[in-house]
């Protein structure tokens, strides 16, 4: 007599106990894979804003992208209208901005003043592309950042 | 026709069988007769005793399912279509906006009725390891935990779906308190919505999850719940009734009548091998037709108070879904005001450090609540005496501290709901709403 374990027919049990909990183990694992989507569908991060003379010197806010668009006298910058908080979208104040949602509070350079928000407003790159402005929502810097009010080599 | 043995009216009259062939067969081929004990205490039907607070959430889940199968035959799931059909529903559709309003209502009833079972099992410890041989009660207060969650994630699901301004936002900010989960929170996020931001991949996930997944979890749970309750020995308070029997000997307890278990794969048989009927028989009655009738009373109250106050409160539908306009103040769905009170409340600065109340209060408090619940029955060590009684002495501690828990949750609710005005600034109902200011 052989060991217990060691017959033909514990091998095969258990070499089928394995091959059906290895089975189930990857249909759910496929199933669950196959709801992390591989391609977004989603509109890209670098949005096109328009000409510079939409944005009057100031703060301008762009409900399509939900940025502002500030321009001074160093030129133009963009900051994020997403609340850092839960991601409703910040109204503008006198002074600064204002989140409906839950009360966050940030000053005229997005920095969070009260309320639940935990890091200020993100800055997003801006670029020319021809004679428009470019915002890319998908990036930030920090709030220094200022592109330059000319087109690079155009005639402004 | 009829199953041999079972004529319709038996359902509502009672079944008397002629002879015991007949009354076995009957059992065997008829899935009510089969579904219900043969005998229920007094006690038990008692409407004080639970409030029928289970079955009534059952009917309303029923009433749902009803209403909800109408409008899945009008309602599109596409972010272009969604606003314009539950707009079609509401004024176009006949009866539409009635089924929708009764839909809505028999949602928010849900919510409340299967927080206040919870609250009924808990007072009277009926989730309690202590009872008869066989039972293990704590089993069914983790099935109904789980119950309660997906009550709570249907009603969340559902809420997307108009698509319109209220529900955008709602799960805007609902899903971005998934997303304060450390590590992998993000990905929770991106899981729920298929995508980075709240549009077409999100909405069908919601809504598959809303028409199919949820209410079939749920379908199968509430069979499994119901089936406990009879391998627990019924209602909690029937514990008391045996108990009380025994102790007063008015009959003396015979040998358990089946001696055998469940085709001898089991040990130790079932509850009621061990409780004798003839015990209890005075406390008791035949349950067709006692809990048939109560059963249908019961579903008849339900279907007309969700019928009357989806007339006398019809959903809302506001403008439609708008990504760049945030409503002023945005709300989540009302019973998850509580946390959006806390997730408010629990953000503050020391020192240089925030402190994040979207994890605090979003998911960590929430969390313990729910993991303190599910672990309550390992932990309570009041006597068996205490089992299906309200209000228990020995319980006195551990009531007021789940009350004062409670009341905590609904003032939050209540702060949430009626006290917070634009920006979230505190608001009495009676102050007129800020003028818009002059800078915008």
């Amino acid at each position: 007599m052989s060991e217990p374990g060691t017959t033909r027919r514990g091998f095969l049990g258990r070499s089928a106990t394995i091959a059906v909990v290895v089975g189930l183990v990857g249909h759910v694992i496929a199933w669950l894979r196959s709801l992390v989507p591989n391609v977004l569908y989603e509109p890209p991060m670098k949005r096109r804003l328009g000409a510079p003379d939409q944005f009057p010197t100031g703060r301008t806010y762009v409900a399509e992208h939900n940025v502002f668009v500030i321009h001074d006298t160093r030129g133009f910058r963009a900051l994020s209208a997403v609340c850092t908080h839960l991601g409703c979208s910040v109204g503008a104040k006198q002074e600064g901005y204002h989140c409906p949602c839950h009360g966050s509070v940030f000053d005229a350079e997005g920095v969070n003043t009260e309320g639940p928000a935990p890091r200020p407003l993100p800055w997003h790159p801006l670029s020319w592309r021809g004679k428009a402005l470019v915002v890319d929502l998908g990036t930030t810097v920090d709030a220094d950042t200022v592109l330059d009010p000319k087109p690079k080599g155009g005639s402004g | 026709m009829s199953a041999p043995g079972w004529r319709p009216r038996d359902l509502v009259k009672g079944f008397r069988p002629r002879t015991p062939r007949e009354g076995a067969d009957a059992v065997v081929q008829n899935f009510v007769l089969h579904a219900f004990p043969v005998r229920v205490t007094k006690k038990a039907l008692g409407w004080l005793t639970s409030g029928w607070l289970g079955t009534i959430s059952l009917h309303l889940f029923l009433v749902l399912t009803l209403t909800g199968a109408v409008l899945l035959f009008i309602y599109v799931p596409s972010v272009e279509r969604a606003y314009a059909s539950v707009k079609d529903i509401e004024f176009v559709t006949s009866f539409g906006g009635w089924l929708r309003g009764t839909h809505r209502i028999a949602a928010h009833l849900m919510v409340i009725v299967v927080v206040l079972h919870l609250v009924r099992v808990f007072l009277t410890g009926a989730y309690k390891k202590e009872g008869p041989p066989g039972a293990y009660r704590p089993l069914n207060w983790w099935v109904g935990l789980v119950l309660l969650l997906l009550t709570f994630f249907l009603s969340f699901t559902g809420y997307l779906l108009p698509w319109d301004q209220l529900a955008f936002w709602a799960i805007t900010v609902g899903t971005q308190i998934a997303a304060s989960v450390p590590l992998i929170g993000e990905e929770i996020r991106q899981l729920l919505l298929g995508g980075t931001t709240v549009g077409q991949p999100a909405l069908i996930r919601f809504y598959v999850l809303h028409c199919f997944v949820l209410p079939a979890l749920v379908i199968y749970l509430v069979a499994y719940h119901m089936w406990r309750i009879r391998k627990d020995g019924g209602l909690a308070a029937t514990d008391r009734v045996v108990e009380d029997a025994k102790a007063q000997a008015r009959v003396v307890p015979p040998a358990p009548g089946k001696t055998y278990t469940l085709m001898g794969a089991t040990e130790g048989g079932t509850v009621q091998a061990h409780t004798p009927v003839a015990l209890i028989e005075r406390e008791s009655t035949p349950a067709i037709p006692a809990i048939v009738r109560r059963a249908f009373a019961t579903f008849v109250l339900t279907l007309a108070v969700c019928s009357l106050l989806g007339v006398m409160l019809p959903a809302p539908l506001e403008e439609p879904a708008n990504p760049a306009v945030t409503p002023n103040p945005a709300k989540a769905p009302w019973y998850f005001l509580w946390l959006q009170e806390l997730v408010s409340i629990l953000t503050f600065q020391v020192g240089d450090v925030t402190v994040d109340g979207a994890f605090l209060g979003g998911v960590l408090l929430p969390g313990l609540l729910v993991l303190l619940l599910a672990a309550w029955p390992l932990l309570d060590r009041s006597p068996a005496a205490a089992v299906g009684v309200w209000f228990h002495s020995s319980r006195k501690v551990q009531n007021r501290v789940f009350l004062a828990l409670l009341f905590a949750t609904a003032v939050l609710t209540v702060i949430g709901t009626f006290l917070r005005g634009p920006y979230w600034a505190w608001m009495w109902p009676w102050d007129a709403p800020p003028a818009p200011p002059t800078w915008m």
